[in-house]
């Protein structure tokens, strides 16, 4: 750090020659430098990006930094040495931003550009913005960037190259993912040639030359600098008194105060340890302590009795018998677990009351749960299959298919995971998508799980008899009486490819099961199957003869749907049509008030939301199920939460789930796989693709068809593309000849020729620039226009160009053209429209 | 390396030249043109086939700037020079520049009178309008200077005794660049005197043939006629200074001048001295042109002739390096 000014050891006669003959100091193009301070900053990014709440924000802020940077590294020495041949314009631009000023200006933007954007995150967009630390390590990285674009001297190529090492070192000790070696691999090989480099100017250029700068002594500038900061900090500190409170906060996982609890209400590492994410922070012990596992939270039941009202008194006709298959002893268990599970939904409620509270003592939440990820889902709990005198129960029968074989344990990021189920690749996208459920207030021994769950884990259980499959296709804790509290259930899940089931050719298009089911008996699994699927293609005793309510809307719809529609797209157009209804909480209240009675009706739930074309979510999905299991495809009533994007609450970055989340909604089997679809208009379309992977293979999907199903459209759309391509200069300057006709038509007396003559010009040079060419810059005005006008008639050529330079460089005097030369300027003017009109139609 | 003490001479040389001319008021532009082409024929009759140097001539003539003619023997140089000096209708010098030639024999000297017993001065051949002085680098350095001094004050000190020179005085030097033995080497510095190095190189065959045609003939060389009567070159010199240079073309010629301070093929730049007579050139190639304002063409036109002798690093390095800054300088375009 000796940079007290040094007497020049060197003659005159050196540095002359350094400066003329060697490449200046503003020749310098530190790219080396440059290249190294990106990657220090991409490390950097990379930790900040496993942090941050707002992963778009940071991608552009980087993004544009490097790309400011990298801008002024390319372009400033440029645009030093040719300042003096650009336009006034420019010119007077760059005299404004003089190197130094433009070098500070951009320093400071660059630097407090991460605490000004993180301002702005938590004041307009109610995000969390990024901990202390990030921030200041983001403006150490911003800083290394603008060392490293505007170094003019070996002195800042090396302070930008000790930010990056450090960058990158911290990067490397402080985070964990494998991207960051990738990173620092490269790194580490660039800095050490970029040390032998600079090893080798030093031999070449040291004993030639001795620069003299002088600059502030260094060592007295920062000792001052960094006395005074301590001296502020020291001053406010004994101001404050309790000076390490100061540090609270700095670290992003310390909580315990107003800033940092954001970070904490997200818990910690990947969640597990939950009791971080209620409140306050107490304690990082295991979770299932006695402490919080009251038995006064509320039950699934109790919450949808409490939504839709007490079930309506039942009239049995007789009573239900459950029948136990004999045969299979050692599920007899289980059954029985799965009996004790098995509930009833009743289709027919009475009007709901007023909401209870469900605060537990103790707990100061509402939340069922808490949802990490994307948003809506629509997290199944139970599911129903026989309906009954407008009741939904679930079967007993323990036949289950080979699919739903208990869980597997899979290892997925050093960490176990239970496979639950693995659907068909066809029909679900690959990629698995990730969501973490919280369970609050939820007593159930099920999860809470999208019907397209693949994966399941929670913290510290690794044992796969943990999880049972149940026969409605429910994913359960068979040993306990519910799931633990606060326990974080993380899910991998699948999206549906919905592709397929509408196109006719895919072989996807029947997903009717009504005549296969009683098929090849011969094989006992496929028996099982069919008999496990007759459960769900079941029709209540009153539907197995279409009502008149059934077969009218049947009917209608059939008019609606193209005969050649697979059965996906019936059921799409089934549900476009029942999205229609009414929805109303208070729908078949009528009906309700009879039952109460006592009087023995001919009612039916399907029949009465058909017809009066209005019901609730659970009236419209259970007349969903049985409008498609008429069409011979099996389908199945689902209940539990809509996690709905309202309640995403971005300072915890998740979703809460409260007890009014409570839905139900109609699930439709498709070769192994159940895939909800959402039959109440007041909810959205549950989603089939997502992200940008998606979407590209939906395109090529869509393009695959549009060339099997309308190759001559194809053809003809790329042939004409192509050809627009391929003519585009052509087409560009004809738009542009026959927009600049309007100026011949304007009257001569309205544009002054001078006008005239500069719109030649201006026109002359876009038809140029339409065309792809440059104008070469050593070329005069005269050489530029005799090309130009090449094909323009030869004669009034001359005298147009010595007016044109009359007006380019003649005294103020001359710049006037006469009236007589009126008949010139226009006349070029015209010919040079027409010809260029000419030549871009003419072949 | 230009120090601001030089620029300064620089401009008091203007200013003294356009004292002294103070009495040649600039012409009207109907009569320049007729005495311009009749100028240009005259001496395109007397070296055939050679128009662009006649241009590069006169430009120099109408600038009032010393030519430097660096080229082989028997290419038409004393010709030329003569060509000018008649039509012109100046008085034609010549001095043959030997290793034995004094200062006094191209300035003068005074001599006793036996009869009158005074001192007479006997002007040398620098009491001229044109003045060919024929291999200049094989003078001493001494009389190089004598003759640096008149070129640039336009007036000499005879035993103390300042004696001016003609108003239109015009230095037109020869030198062979092939053979090198016994020559003293002009220094940079007196280089920058000269206004343009000018090469003739050989003729094209034709104007060859021509050449031996009209000469196969005749006994007596081609005779220029003369042109200009008395004062109108100072007229014409002073009509030079009239043509306007706008700004964005100033700017141009800035740019070019610090390009080639910027270039690396040359040790030196462009001194102000330099800047401002590339001007006047331009201005005066302008006037022959034509035009009463200068375009960058003429920059471009006289660049080469007018940086060469200034910015040689090796003899034959210039011209491809100054053509490449001419490439490289955006030219202004409306």
């Amino acid at each position: 750090m000796n940079a007290l000014p040094q007497a020049s050891a060197c003659s005159a006669n050196h540095q002359k020659q350094r400066s003329n003959l060697a490449p200046t100091e503003s020749d310098r193009r530190p790219i080396g430098t440059l290249i190294l301070a990106l990657l220090a900053s991409f490390c950097i990014s990379l930790l900040r990006y496993s942090g941050t709440s707002d992963p778009v924000w940071l991608i552009a802020e980087v993004t544009l930094m490097s790309l400011i940077s990298c801008a002024v590294a390319f372009s400033y020495p440029a645009f030093q040495a040719n300042r003096n041949s650009l336009s006034a314009g420019a010119r007077s631009l760059g005299n404004l931003l003089s190197a130094r000023r433009l070098e500070i200006t951009l320093g400071i933007f660059m630097v407090i550009t991460p605490w000004v954007s993180r301002w702005l995150l938590v004041r307009f967009f109610g995000s969390n913005g990024e901990a202390n630390e990030l921030i200041a390590l983001a403006m150490l990285q911003y800083g290394g960037l603008w060392q490293a674009a505007f170094a003019r001297s070996a002195r800042q190529e090396w302070l930008s190259f000790l930010i990056s090492c450090f960058l990158v070192l911290f990067g490397l000790t402080s985070s964990d993912r494998s991207g960051m070696i990738q990173v620092v691999i490269p790194f580490t090989l660039l800095a050490s040639w970029w040390l032998m480099a600079r090893y080798w100017e030093q031999i070449e250029e040291g004993y030639l030359v001795s620069q003299s700068v002088s600059v502030l002594p260094v060592r007295l500038s920062m000792l001052t600098f960094f006395g005074l900061i301590a001296l502020a900090a020291v001053t406010w500190g004994w101001w404050n008194r309790d000076a390490a409170n100061r540090l609270d906060g700095f670290m992003p996982t310390s909580g315990g105060n107003q800033q940092a609890e954001n970070w904490a209400r997200q818990g910690v590492g990947d969640g597990d340890m939950l009791i971080a994410a209620q409140d306050e922070a107490f304690t990082f012990g295991p979770v299932d302590s006695e402490l919080f596992l009251e038995s006064e939270v509320p039950s699934m039941y109790d919450l949808a009795n409490d939504i839709y009202g007490e079930a309506a008194p039942k009239q049995r006709k007789y009573a239900r018998a459950i029948s136990l298959n004999d045969s299979v002893q050692e599920m007899e268990k289980e059954g029985t677990e799965s009996k004790k599970n098995s509930k009833e939904f009743s289709a027919v409620r009475q009007p709901k009351g007023s909401l209870k509270s469900f605060k537990p003592k103790g707990n100061s939440s509402r939340a069922v749960a808490y949802v990490i990820g994307e948003a809506p889902q629509w997290l199944r709990l139970e599911s129903y299959d026989r309906l009954e005198e407008n009741t939904w129960t679930q079967s007993t029968e323990t036949v289950v298919p080979r699919a739903s074989r208990h869980p597997s344990l899979v290892m997925i990021r050093e960490k176990p995971w239970m496979e639950v189920q693995s659907p068909s690749r066809d029909l679900v996208y690959p990629v698995r998508d990730r969501l973490a459920v919280k369970l609050i207030n939820l007593k159930s021994p099920r999860l809470l799980t999208p019907s397209l769950v693949t994966h399941v884990h929670i913290d510290k259980i690794d044992q796969e008899d943990f999880f049972s499959w149940m026969g409605d296709g429910q994913l359960m804790m068979p040993n306990r009486e519910f799931v633990p509290q606060l326990t974080v259930v993380h899910q991998l899940i699948q999206t549906p490819q919905l592709h397929p089931l509408r196109s006719a050719k895919s072989g996807y298009s029947s997903i009717a099961h009504g005549k296969q089911a009683h098929q090849r008996e011969n094989d006992s699994e496929k028996v099982k199957v069919n008999l496990w699927l007759g459960r769900y293609l079941q029709l209540p005793d009153h539907h197995l003869v279409s009502s008149n309510a059934v077969s009218s809307f049947l009917a209608q719809l059939q008019h609606q749907t193209p005969s050649d529609a697979t059965d996906w797209q019936r059921i799409e157009s089934l549900v476009r049509s029942l999205r229609t209804f009414v929805v109303d909480p208070n729908a078949a209240m009528g009906a309700i008030e009879q039952l109460r009675n006592g009087t023995e009706v001919d009612f039916d739930v399907v029949d009465e939301v058909l017809s009066s074309r209005k019901g609730s979510d659970y009236l419209i999905a259970s007349a969903a199920v049985v409008l498609i299991r008429q069409m011979g495809i099996p389908a199945r009533l689902s209940t539990g939460f809509f996690v709905s994007p309202d309640r995403f609450d971005r300072k915890s970055g998740q979703t809460e789930v409260l007890p009014e989340d409570l839905h139900t909604w109609a699930e439709v089997y498709v070769h192994g796989v159940w895939i909800p679809i959402e039959p109440t208009g007041t909810y959205p379309i549950p989603r089939e693709h997502r992200t940008w992977q998606q979407w590209a293979i939906e395109m090529v999907w869509a393009c695959r068809d549009l060339i099997r199903l309308h190759p001559f459209v194809f053809a003809a759309s790329v042939f004409s593309l192509a050809l627009l391509i391929w003519l585009r200069r052509r087409i560009a300057t004809l738009a542009l000849s026959i927009s600049s006709l309007i100026v011949l038509l304007i009257p001569t007396f309205w544009i002054s020729p001078e006008k005239r003559l500069r719109f030649c010009l201006w026109f002359l040079r876009w038809r140029m620039w339409f065309q792809g060419e440059r104008i070469d810059r050593s070329k005069t005005l005269s050489q530029w226009l005799r090309e130009q006008l090449k094909g323009v008639g030869g004669a009034t050529n001359d005298g147009f160009i010595r007016l044109v330079h009359r007006v380019a460089y003649g005294p103020e005097r001359l710049r006037c053209i006469e009236p007589e030369n009126n008949a010139l300027v226009t006349s070029v003017l015209r010919n040079v429209i027409l010809s260029s009109m000419r030549s871009a139609v003419t072949p | 390396m230009h120090s601001d003490s030089r620029s300064t001479t620089s401009d008091a040389n203007l200013t003294t030249k356009s004292e002294n001319n103070s009495e040649a008021q600039p012409m009207a532009a109907t009569k320049i043109q007729p005495l311009v082409d009749g100028l240009r024929r005259e001496l395109n009759r007397v070296l055939l086939g050679k128009p662009q140097v006649v241009e590069y001539l006169l430009a120099s003539l109408l600038a009032r700037g010393h030519v430097l003619f660096d080229d082989l023997p028997g290419l038409g140089k004393t010709t030329l020079a003569k060509g000018l000096a008649r039509s012109v209708g100046g008085k034609f010098m010549r001095v043959q520049c030997t290793p034995d030639l004094l200062p006094s024999d191209v300035t003068g000297f005074n001599i006793l009178n036996q009869k009158t017993r005074e001192f007479e001065f006997r002007a040398g051949p620098i009491f001229s309008d044109i003045l060919l002085a024929d291999e200049i680098n094989r003078a001493t350095p001494r009389t190089q200077s004598a003759l640096f001094e008149a070129m640039a004050e336009r007036q000499v000190t005879i035993d103390g005794i300042p004696q001016a020179l003609s108003t239109t005085f015009l230095v037109l030097a020869t030198q062979n660049p092939i053979e090198s033995v016994g020559a003293y080497p002009l220094p940079e510095a007196q280089l920058d005197r000269f206004t343009m190095k000018l090469r003739i190189g050989y003729p094209d065959r034709a104007s060859e043939l021509e050449l031996l045609a009209r000469t196969s003939s005749a006994t007596d060389e081609v005779q220029a006629e003369q042109v200009l009567g008395p004062g109108e070159l100072g007229q014409l010199q002073r009509s030079v200074t009239q043509v306007a240079v706008e700004k964005p073309v100033r700017e141009y010629l800035l740019d070019l001048a610090e390009a080639t301070r910027r270039s690396r093929h040359f040790p030196l730049g462009l001194s102000p001295r330099g800047l401002l007579q590339w001007q006047r050139v331009s201005q005066a190639y302008a006037l022959l042109q034509e035009r009463t304002f200068v375009v960058p063409e003429d920059i471009q036109a006289v660049a080469i002739p007018v940086l060469s002798i200034r910015l040689t690093s090796g003899a034959s390095t210039a011209e491809p390096a100054i053509a490449s800054i001419l490439n490289e300088v955006t030219v202004p375009i409306l």
